[in-house]
């Protein structure tokens, strides 16, 4: 509740300073979440190389424009330049890093034949809610961090993943084994 | 009660991840000197003044639409900061592509729970349990006369929920942590009372009236709430801080424990 609910997020690991981010608070960011970062970038881009790629091509732009971040949080920042690397390239991730997420994106599992069952299961979740679980399980980020990674509230977060999870578990434990 | 359902979903993503490259940070500040100095930009204040003009008016509206307790569609829960928190919910996913599912978090109809009301070191709480419209059982949470009002929505299939109650007398579902951890879940109706036990009992656990989410001529059930003072968050977080445990006192005089 915040998170399903917690209803006040614990302060953010890290956090910027008033504006402008300090480019070791950017290394941090990178080294405690570039993997979580690709994985949920191959969501999007489909393989785990290209979104390998689109992270390291993020973090460079959100060192060369550090300048420009605002506050918030660091971390959604960055995925927010990271994922438009992914879909765009560099000119458009400038540009996403201060208007959001888009509306089109639909992102799947890279390696579906991985675990069909998880997969099938994902497909059915809306668009938006599977990137929140994605940014979830993959990303580790907060409920606050998806909430702005997104720009939607933290309830709408704590509501749609918290369907999600109640969707997934059906699916993947349908004798409740692990309820 | 089994309840490690929390690991299930981030052990089978972990599982299809493959490692990263440890340390590959030199790369980044390579590429990162390809694209020049850092820079700085500041909005114009002609753009800034109009954002806070639009910004205020939106707040007047919204709040307007609050204070006047009428949900946008589905039934009120009576508490309208509860109401706000369904509709921008399932506002935010209106704009799903054509065929894609859209999650609706406002109530059915005549499912909606009486208030549950509790405090935590001077914070008020509010809930209320409820069945939306695609057969989840939900209960949601506010801090109504915060100034900064924070609630959250937790939900379970309605199948789900009825066979985890018969398998035992409380059903931990969900929950956050940091600051307070707030753990939800629900009991069946035979559960007169819960309490925290082992190494944290300085928590509250707020429970329910019983209520029939699914309609007039099914079981009741209830629901309830566990906070505590706080503990580490992330999605393999315990719902509960550790060694703690809730006990459940049954209408017969019996005990069971739920333990996570």
């Amino acid at each position: 509740m915040v998170s399903p609910h917690g209803l006040k997020e614990p302060p953010l690991s890290i956090v910027s300073e008033a504006v402008g981010a300090d480019a070791r608070a950017i290394e941090e960011v990178y080294r405690a979440r570039h993997e979580g970062f690709r994985n949920a970038l191959a969501t999007v881009t489909g393989s785990y190389d290209s979104a390998h790629d689109a992270v390291q091509e993020g973090f460079a732009i959100a060192l060369a424009k550090r300048g420009q971040f605002r506050g918030g949080s660091l971390e959604a920042w960055i995925w927010r330049i990271a994922l438009s690397c992914a879909l765009d390239g560099r000119r458009s991730a400038r540009r996403l890093a201060l208007n959001g997420v888009p509306d089109k994106l639909d992102p799947q599992l890279p390696d579906p034949v991985g675990d069909p069952e998880l997969a099938s299961a994902v497909r059915t979740l809306a668009p938006r809610q599977r990137l929140m679980v994605f940014l979830r399980y993959y990303a580790d980020l907060s409920y606050a961090q998806i909430a702005e990674a997104c720009g939607v509230s933290e309830g709408t977060v704590a509501a749609a993943l918290s369907q999600a999870r109640a969707v997934l578990l059906e699916a993947l434990d349908p004798e409740g084994v692990h309820r | 009660m089994s309840t490690d359902s929390d690991q299930l979903l981030p052990d089978r993503f972990a599982r299809l991840a493959p490692k990263a490259d440890v340390d590959d940070w030199a790369d980044v500040l390579c590429r990162a000197e390809r694209l020049g100095p850092p820079s700085s930009r500041r909005a114009p204040r002609r753009v800034l003044l109009v954002a806070a003009v639009l910004a205020g008016l939106f707040a007047l509206a919204g709040g307007a639409l609050a204070l006047s307790g009428v949900s946008l569609s589905g039934e009120s829960t009576g508490v309208p900061a509860i109401d706000g928190l369904l509709d921008g919910a399932t506002r935010d996913f209106a704009d799903v592509p054509p065929g894609s599912p859209r999650p609706r978090f406002q109530p059915q109809r005549g499912s909606v729970s009486e208030k549950l009301r509790f405090q935590f070191r001077a914070h008020n709480y509010t809930a209320v349990g409820f069945r939306t419209r695609d057969r989840s059982v939900c209960s949601a949470l506010v801090e109504p006369r915060s100034k900064r009002p924070n609630g959250g929505i937790g939900c379970i299939g309605a199948r789900s929920l009825r066979r985890a109650l018969a398998q035992g007398p409380v059903h931990l579902s969900g929950g956050g942590g940091g600051w307070p951890t707030i753990a939800h879940g629900f009991a069946r109706a035979e559960v007169v009372g819960l309490a925290l036990t082992g190494a944290r009992r300085d928590g509250v656990v707020a429970l329910s009236e019983p209520w029939r989410p699914r309609g007039p001529d099914t079981e009741p059930i209830r629901f309830f709430y566990v906070v505590t003072k706080g503990e580490p968050t992330g999605p393999r977080a315990p719902l509960l801080p550790k060694g703690t445990r809730i006990e459940a006192r049954l209408a017969d005089g019996s005990v069971s424990e739920l333990q996570r």
